[in-house]
């Protein structure tokens, strides 16, 4: 695939720089502070790479996945099986590689899964991820060498570390998934995702093959949404089937509707923003956030479709500039 | 002009369900002509097209174009070996910038960079708005932004579906200029649908019409102009 990153039109701010200058920002506030800081910021930078890698395959291809939180659900389980299946032979490896093994895994039941799902188009393939997701999980919880409803415990299993340690190893993920992104928006693959999400079927009559590019968009946004599931479980010393709760992905969902779906800048501002509106309103209001969450959402996509990039656009735009 | 064939469309069938779009259609495209596609409406003209770009699979028959087989190819592979085309219903990237509509397809063809778009973008005198929203463009713009994309493809064969429909007079001869100009200038082969008379038989070579799905008639502008039963599917009554 060409690599070539291509320049048309207005780009006079360059998003991908602010990205990363506010996620190190995040990330030496979250290393200097006091343990509950660091834990605070640990879980926004957690949601904002899972949206950015939503963002990677629906953002940019227009195509709902409201299951994804599968590929992280998947990706903290599999460092739990690794985890024990090396511990039983006698050894363990650095965490980073059990990380890793979960982008891999999860990527990898993306390809396979793909194949059928990805021939589904608009509600039906909506649904079909909420079937995936459901099945998984439903899976797990009767399969005893999985834990079942109880889990998988891992504790004294894997190298220990301290929560500075593991978040940087997230904003590692972190800085790699705001690169890809903008890699993708900018190259060749992004191009062809744009278009399939405009008109697939002129997008494939214009040379693009449809069905290749969109299962590699969406096994990349998997292997982002894997690994950042196998961090969880070092966390925790522990994957739970809770992992795969659905509201996770409407976490997700929220935070690239509110920032910008499909641009480099969007998912960090709307994960950012999120996280703090639901912290404060998850501790005054339990369940009820969730209703405000809904609200926002379907106000969002009615009337702002373009998120905050996309306001902030109408008035840059007339200063010939662009925000992605 | 040579008479060596680009494309052959042998005994072409197109169902839908009990519908016969396409009746056992054959047609021999000479490479470097613009051949007219002429026929009332429902005749299965847009049919034709799609399913040569692979969009429908052909219910029988076969399409060979240089010498391959492509009948039952996707889309995509169809449209780099070289065949675009644009859509009657104009259907641009809404989302996407002028140029970056063009980019799409010059990409995936493997063929064509953002320089050699631009020029494409001046071809059809549409570098003007290359930074704008294609959903932006008028009527006359979004066909001509249509016909830029498909040049990205760097075809040897254009399908151009009704690009005059809806213009204006001055428009349609600026798009007939634009039309010779392209063939000249890339050598291309072209199959025009029209329903603009004056337009088809001013620039076509050779014009094949369809009726209700069979081809009835095939020769020049004006043997097809005076042959009696074009004259009884076009005006519905005897001359
Ligand atoms: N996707 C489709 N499904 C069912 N019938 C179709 C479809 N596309 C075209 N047809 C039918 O095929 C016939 C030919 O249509 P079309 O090729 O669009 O005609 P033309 O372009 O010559 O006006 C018409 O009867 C039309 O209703
Ligand atoms: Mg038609």
């Amino acid at each position: 695939m060409a690599m070539q990153v291509l320049r048309t039109g207005l780009t006079g701010i360059n998003s991908l720089t602010i990205s990363l200058g506010f996620l190190t920002v995040i990330g030496i506030l979250g290393l200097t502070a006091d343990t509950a800081t660091t834990g605070y910021l640990h879980a926004m930078v957690e949601l904002m790479i899972l949206a950015y890698s939503l963002n990677l395959f629906t953002g940019l291809s227009g195509y709902a996945n409201f299951g994804h939180v599968v590929f992280y659900g998947l990706g903290a389980y599999t460092v739990s099986v690794v985890a024990v299946s090396l511990a039983s032979m006698g050894f363990a490896l650095p965490t980073f590689m059990y990380i890793i093994f979960a982008g891999i895994f999860a990527a990898t039941f993306a390809l396979v899964i793909g194949y059928p799902v990805l021939r589904l188009r608009g509600d039906y393939f909506a649904i079909a991820t909420l079937g995936i997701n459901e099945a998984v999980r439903v899976t797990i919880c009767n399969t005893p060498w999985l834990g079942e409803g109880r889990g998988i415990y891992i504790l004294g299993l894997v190298p220990t570390y301290d929560i500075k340690a593991l978040y940087i190893q997230l904003l590692v993920i972190a800085f790699a998934v705001v690169i890809t992104s903008y890699l993708v928006l900018k190259t060749k693959l992004g191009y062809g995702l744009r278009a399939i999400k405009d008109d697939e079927d002129v997008a494939e009559m214009m040379g693009v093959n449809t069905a290749k590019y969109k299962r590699i968009a969406y096994a990349l946004g998997a292997f982002f949404a894997g690994l950042a599931g196998g961090v969880v479980t070092l966390q925790f010393a522990c994957s739970f089937p809770e992992y795969f709760f659905i509201g996770r992905s409407v976490d997700m969902f929220v935070s690239i509707v509110l920032g910008g779906t499909g641009t480099v800048l969007g998912p960090m501002i709307g994960a950012t923003l999120y996280w703090m509106v639901k912290d404060h309103l998850l501790i005054s209001f339990p369940y009820f956030h969730l209703i405000i969450f809904g609200t926002i959402l379907i106000i969002l996509v009615l009337f702002f479709p373009g998120g905050i990039i996309g306001l902030l656009n109408r008035f840059l735009k007339k200063k010939g500039r662009v925000l992605e | 002009m040579s008479q060596e064939n680009i494309m052959t469309i042998n005994n072409v069938t197109k169902m839908f369900g009990g519908i016969r779009a396409l009746n056992k259609v054959n047609v021999e495209v000479k490479k470097g002509e613009i051949l007219g596609l002429i026929g009332p409406n429902g005749s299965g003209k847009t049919t034709l097209f799609n399913v040569i770009s692979g969009f429908y699979p052909a219910t029988e028959g076969t399409i060979e174009f240089k010498g391959e087989n492509i009948t039952n190819l996707s889309p995509h592979k169809i449209a780099r070996k070289g065949i675009g085309r644009t859509f009657q219903i104009v259907r641009p990237f809404g989302d996407m910038t002028v140029i970056d509509n063009v980019l799409v397809s010059g990409l995936f063809s493997g063929k064509m960079g953002v320089k050699q778009c631009r020029d494409i973008l001046k071809t059809t005198r549409l570098i003007e708005r290359e930074g704008d929203l294609a959903e932006m463009l008028n009527l006359a713009e979004k066909r001509r932004l249509e016909i830029a994309r498909a040049l990205a493809l760097s075809p040897e064969i254009l399908l151009l579906d009704e690009t005059m429909a809806g213009l204006t007079h001055t428009e349609v001869d600026e798009s007939l200029k634009m039309i010779s100009g392209i063939r000249n200038e890339f050598g291309l082969t072209i199959i025009l649908v029209e329903h603009v008379m004056r337009a088809i038989m001013a620039v076509s070579e050779r014009i094949l019409v369809l009726s209700e799905g069979t081809k009835i008639a095939e020769g020049s502008p004006k043997e097809v102009s005076e042959n009696e039963q074009v004259l009884t599917a076009y005006l519905g009554r005897r001359v």
